[in-house]
């Protein structure tokens, strides 16, 4: 912002300065910064520092091996699934009547299934905790997935929504004016119509779960850590490079979903319908 | 939208409602019961009195309350520490992510994607990760405050202290402004700012004038997001603050799981939701407010 103020008077060009150059510089700097690290940390054979002083693939390998990381991932993975795949059904008919829906019950909708963004997550997580606590006494992995439904449904709501919005009516018309049945329809037409906003939706509501903290901290059973909460429990006690190996490993795994995003719907469901 | 006025509408939108009303069961009992209720439940433990050891019993007590709300422990300790970091960090959150989204919406279309990715893959990184990666840089005897003691800025503590704390909000936060930006800024007609510079307005007077009441929307967007996750922030200030800098979140947090104290920590979590809704609310009047008299 600063680059831009300096250029004051002077004739504009649209073209952009070269203050703005630097100060984006510094600015994917700052972003990319604990990628790095936490990968040259990784590959540093003593002490976990950065820059790195020896070099050593030896704790990427182990972090591997590791079993209580290896578990800790498949929970995550699984918790991430069964979350994202739960709460993206359960948006469908939600954004279905959204769409033609009156402003009253629209406003119903909104609040009930976006609420969850307005509360925030520790303390939602509070709420569900306490309640399982007085009711069952301990948590539970189902528990766990129950709070990651709550927490991810607001994005595939919101996805199919948006691509709702520009889908013509006339062709769910044409295909039951010959005939279709409404299920028939739904599966034929309005499906495939908005298949990039259920996907978009999914990955969204995937992503928030798998990185989740807040939720997962309170309702965590004992025995089946998510990988963030493992992590987490490891960094409080001990401080060693295979942590920062596993952070690596867990980064090669982000990076990789995104391409796949990219492939599958492009990387602008991110800019767009964030929110 | 046009809406066709056929035979076959009224029928498929009877039936389509139908199916929707009817799908939409599992999903309503299901926010209901394991969002409203348990939020119910957390108001409720908020109005109950506590015993140390025994479960907290409802009397529409508001102590809890009055015991956060007065105490110049719990208010200056919690209640500013979240409003100053929260506020601040999505300042600073919001110029970093403005210049970054500025720079990749101005790029062509075919040399956005590798930097759009690595805002994504930093936002798709888990947040204890990224925290751990910028302690290693942040400890002391570590890189920055090695080249700050090179300039002559040392010793110079910067983890586990609020300064720490604010740079993880805005590493946190950064990506969440970037993304909403990056679209909306692309989507801006270059033929405004030209049109703007034609008739003679200068750089500055063209962002100011054409470009950011354009890209408002996304602003919104993504200062909201970054707001609330923040003054919610909980892993952030517990790893970076080491104890030293309490926020909200993190506080309700330790008093439910630590002291046992579910009413007063409902109470805290309570207080946070409206606090954090009503900055909302009165941010988006300002913005509408300020931006309807200007244009």
């Amino acid at each position: 912002m600063t680059a831009l103020a300096r250029n004051t008077g002077r004739p504009a060009r649209l073209r952009l300065p070269m203050g703005l150059g630097i100060a984006a510089f510094c600015g994917f700097v700052f972003v990319a910064a604990p990628l790095v690290v936490v990968a040259g940390a990784a590959l540093n054979a003593d002490a976990m520092v950065f820059p790195p002083r020896s070099l050593t693939l030896h704790w990427m390998i182990a972090a591997l091996t590791d079993r209580s990381f290896v578990d800790a991932a498949l929970v995550s993975l699984a918790v991430a699934v069964v979350a994202a795949a739960v709460s993206t059904i359960f948006a469908l008919p939600v954004a279905l009547r959204l769409r033609k829906a009156s402003p009253f019950v629209a406003s119903v909708l909104t609040l009930s299934f976006m609420g969850p963004l307005l509360v925030p997550s520790v303390i939602f997580a509070l709420a569900l905790y306490s309640v399982i606590m007085s009711a069952f006494g301990v948590t539970s992995l189902a528990a766990l997935m129950i709070g990651h439904v709550i927490i991810t449904m607001p994005y595939p709501v919101r996805t199919i929504t948006a691509v709702m919005d520009n889908l013509d009516p006339a062709l769910e018309d044409a295909a039951g004016s010959v005939g279709a049945t409404p299920w028939r329809t739904f599966l034929s037409i309005t499906l495939p119509l908005i298949k990039p906003g259920v996907i978009a939706g999914f990955l969204f509501a995937f992503i928030t779960s798998w990185n989740d903290f807040s939720i997962s901290i309170f309702l965590t059973p004992r025995q089946l850590q998510p990988l963030p909460i493992r992590i987490y429990e490891y960094l409080l006690y001990q401080y060693r490079p295979l942590i920062a190996a596993v952070s690596t490993w867990s980064v090669i795994g982000s990076a990789i979903i995104v391409i796949v995003i990219d492939r599958l719907v492009g990387l602008n469901v991110f800019s767009g319908r964030r929110g | 939208m046009p809406r066709t006025d056929g035979p076959g509408d009224g029928a498929l939108a009877r039936a389509g409602g139908l199916i929707a009303r009817g799908s939409l069961f599992l999903p309503f009992a299901f926010v209901a019961l394991f969002f409203f209720v348990p939020m119910g439940w957390l108001i409720a433990t908020s109005l109950s009195s506590h015993e140390l050891g025994s479960a907290p019993r409802f009397t529409g007590t508001l102590e809890h309350y009055a015991r956060f709300w007065t105490d110049p422990f719990y208010l200056e300790t919690a209640l500013w520490t979240t409003i100053k970091l929260s506020v601040l960090s999505t300042v600073f959150a919001l110029i970093i992510g403005y210049v970054l989204a500025y720079y990749i919406a101005g790029l062509p279309s075919n040399r956005r994607g590798l930097l759009t990715s690595l805002v994504v893959v930093s936002l798709s990184v888990n947040i204890v990760i990224r925290i751990f990666g910028l302690n290693v840089l942040l400890m002391n005897g570590g890189l920055v405050t090695g080249a700050l003691g090179l300039i002559g800025l040392g010793p110079m503590r910067i983890m586990y202290t609020e300064l720490g704390v604010l740079i993880g909000l805005v590493q946190i936060a950064v990506p969440y402004v970037v993304l909403p930006l990056i679209g909306v800024l692309a989507a801006i007609d270059p033929a405004l700012k030209e049109a703007a510079a034609s008739v003679g307005a200068g750089r500055q007077r063209t962002f100011w004038a054409v470009t950011f009441p354009l890209s408002l929307p996304g602003v919104v967007a993504g200062t909201l997001i970054a707001f609330t996750l923040n003054a919610a922030a909980f892993a952030i200030p517990s790893l970076m603050g080491g104890g030293r800098v309490r926020m909200m979140g993190m506080m309700a947090y330790e008093q439910a799981t630590i002291q046992g104290n579910f009413p007063f920590a409902a109470a805290i979590g309570i207080s946070l939701t409206v606090l954090s809704i009503v900055v909302t609310a009165i941010y988006l009047v300002a913005v509408r407010r300020i931006f309807r008299t200007s244009r």
